[in-house]
């Protein structure tokens, strides 16, 4: 199997050349069909562009020609020059070339580790090649396997599970505290970027009441009817607090908005029910004393970029958990493309002999008169015998190189010898 | 001595060691492993409960040995429902060596049975009965107060480690807390109000005040804090979880007297 992948990508090269590179989706096909009809060389191919990467999966007859092949398309198609590529092209062959494929689908070659996004990517890329008739045996079965593999590595490690952006680690820490985020309200203080994007996440997450509060009352209706909530006027946030089980501040205010003494009174009528508050302000909107208070949890900027910093440790603890599934994978692939070569070469073998005795008996017993239907069986019984003595040895011991090293080299010499096909 | 419980407290342990594997490595095969390996100690334990119970001809509650084995029992049957029901991985942690803890001690204890007491007297059965069931659950109280502190400390501080990532959420810890001191009271106090009766039918006075049993009192009275405070004053969280933790320290220390 002569399967290689050239590419580049964030690790290689810089984003002025990945962006020379890219294929947006819609035009895939043509790429596809500009790189079949360019470089016929190339047998099997998968174009795989995202913003982070641009590669081409492919089957090639000979390994060298293919790279040259691909290193002309590129060329041809981006009008890049050759030093370009070479300084920032990755090839990888056989056996590398199957470990990157099921390390790019399962998001342990992404920029971020465990990104869920690009096993979509892999598969869109695949399905747009298959439809068009750009895949065969080998990149079908690789790209099939490869998306089991990035499931496998999804539920047996926890690569995808902490997050590493400051408004989903928010939604981790107050799953932390509350458990289920079902029925619980947050109160958002000031705008901003952040604190919609946060409170959205909160919501997607069950959070069910989102009050908002503003300095300028419209403002923070606009904000409540995004999120289906209620506006609070601004002087009666403190009445409002108690209410909270998440508080997401970000205001330009100079002073505190929220001090101890509120947060503490707003925990004694809560009967001690724990909040979590969130500031995102700088400078700083909470009072950093209501981290002190028993049940109540603080988090200003600093911490949860802390906590994205250790997300992102355990992450890549996890990484190499998935490492070794990567590798175990790659080993029954080829124990299963072993397999099936083995399987269709000597189905192949038998084909073909087969053929060529039905062919010859048919023409000898319609020159030979006289033939009763006995005698007819006969002969037939005894061509089939020749047959199978004649392949029985062979097969055998291709049965048994099909495990050494030197297996493929035996296939190759059989098809090659007797034109077997795939 | 029953040679069952050496095989039982074997499993225990090995099933400990896997619950640490677990812990380290994360890999759900050691937790299936840890929860198999206690459950069969427990069979082996009850069998071996069940043998000693036929042979003395009374529940396995007389001598300190006795105390000990059932105490552990007892402690495994509950972390084996709270395990199930709560689902939360790393309570095995916490919860197994406490009952490896009281084998231990049962070993060091000449196993013969030794009834001090009488043994089929009503009061007193069921004093014992609720005594072992409540001192499980405080138990799993007090593993649940380690959890609790141990999360909101990283929590407090900012400095999510190891624990972070495998802890439940502080709720569902909480939430142990709840429903074991709703449950553990109630039957605690049944215990003690049976022993008072007892010892009045017996020996004509309320309370026979030894050591052992004015700090049992005291632990009980600490349970009661925490039930009280839950219900009527809302206390929860890191509070209860000391409490928990208090109280259970306080019932180890009066056993460990009561022994000696």
């Amino acid at each position: 199997m002569n399967l290689i992948v050239f590419g580049v990508n964030h690790k290689t090269a810089p984003v002025e050349v990945r962006e020379k590179l890219a294929i947006p989706e819609e035009l895939l096909g043509d790429g596809l069909r500009t790189l079949q009809e360019r470089e016929p060389e190339i047998l099997e191919k998968v174009i795989l562009s995202t913003c982070n990467r641009m590669e081409i999966y492919a089957t090639v007859s000979d390994v060298d020609g293919g790279v040259n092949s691909l290193k002309n398309f590129f060329h041809g198609y981006y009008e890049i020059d050759y030093a370009l590529l070479d300084s920032s092209i990755y090839v990888k062959k056989v056996e590398d070339a199957v470990e990157h494929l099921f390390k790019v689908t399962s998001s342990l070659d992404s920029m971020i580790v465990g990104e869920p996004q690009i096993l979509g990517q892999v598969k869109t890329a695949y399905r747009t090649a298959q439809e068009l008739g750009f895949t065969g045996t080998t990149l079908n079965r690789l790209f099939e396997q490869s998306f089991n593999v990035a499931k496998r590595v999804r539920t047996e490690t926890g690569i995808g599970k902490n997050a590493v952006s400051i408004s989903f680690a928010a939604v981790e820490l107050a799953k932390k505290i509350f458990g289920e985020l079902d029925n619980k309200t947050a109160l958002l203080i000031g705008s901003g970027e952040m604190v919609e994007l946060a409170a959205k996440h909160l919501v997607s997450h069950g959070v069910k009441t989102v009050l908002v509060a503003n300095r300028t009352y419209d403002r923070a209706v606009k904000l409540a009817t995004q999120f289906n909530g209620e506006a609070v006027k601004f002087e009666r946030l403190h009445e409002e607090l108690n209410r909270c089980d998440i508080v997401i501040s970000s205001t330009d205010a100079p002073h505190f908005i929220v001090h101890k003494d509120r947060a503490y009174n707003a925990i004694l009528e809560r009967n001690n029910r724990p909040m979590f508050f969130i500031d995102i302000a700088v400078p700083r909107d909470i009072e950093p004393a209501v981290n002190e208070l028993d049940n109540c949890y603080l988090y200003d900027i600093d911490d949860l970029n802390t906590v994205v910093l250790a997300n992102m440790a355990e992450r890549a603890k996890e990484a190499s958990k998935a490492e070794e599934i990567v590798k175990k994978e790659v080993s029954l692939f080829f124990q299963r493309l072993d397999h099936l070569e083995v399987t269709s070469t000597i189905v192949g073998l038998r084909k073909k002999f087969e053929d060529v005795r039905k062919a010859e008996l048919e023409k000898t017993l319609e020159k030979v008169d006289g033939l009763s239907e006995k005698d007819r069986l006969v002969i037939e019984k005894m061509t089939s015998a020749i047959i199978n003595k004649i392949t029985h040895t062979p097969i055998n011991n291709l049965k048994k190189t099909a495990k050494t090293k030197h297996g493929y080299d035996y296939f190759k010499a059989l098809r090659d010898l007797f034109d077997l096909k795939d | 001595m029953n040679w069952l419980f050496i095989v039982s407290i074997t499993l225990y342990f090995l099933g400990l060691v896997s619950y640490l594997l677990h812990l380290a490595f994360r890999n759900n095969l050691m937790f299936i492993l840890a929860t198999a390996t206690i459950s069969v100690g427990f069979l082996v334990e009850t069998f071996a409960l069940v043998q000693i119970s036929l042979q003395t001809g009374h529940g396995p509650y007389t001598s300190p040995f006795e105390y000990c084995v059932f105490s552990a029992w007892t402690i495994i049957a509950v972390f084996l429902v709270a395990e199930g029901y709560y689902k939360i991985k790393p309570l095995g942690v916490f919860m197994v060596p406490i009952a490896l803890l009281m084998m231990l001690i049962a070993f060091s204890l000449p196993s013969d049975p030794n009834p001090m007491l009488p043994v089929k007297e009503y009061w007193l059965t069921l004093h014992r009965t609720m005594s072992f069931m409540s001192f499980a659950t405080f138990a799993m109280i007090f593993a649940s107060g380690v959890m609790y502190l141990i999360l909101e400390k990283q929590l407090k501080s900012k400095h999510l480690g190891g624990w972070y990532y495998r802890l439940p959420s502080l709720d569902a810890i909480d939430d142990i807390n709840r429903k074991g001191i709703v449950f553990g009271f109630p039957v605690s106090t049944l215990a003690v109000a049976a022993a008072f009766v007892w010892s009045i039918k017996n020996y004509g006075v309320v309370i026979n005040l030894e050591l052992s049993v004015a700090i049992l009192l005291v632990g009980w009275l600490v349970y009661a804090i925490l039930g009280l405070g839950r219900l009527a004053f809302g206390w929860r969280g890191k509070r209860t979880a000391t409490l928990g933790i208090v109280g259970f320290l306080i019932l180890s220390t009066a056993l460990i007297v009561h022994i000696h």
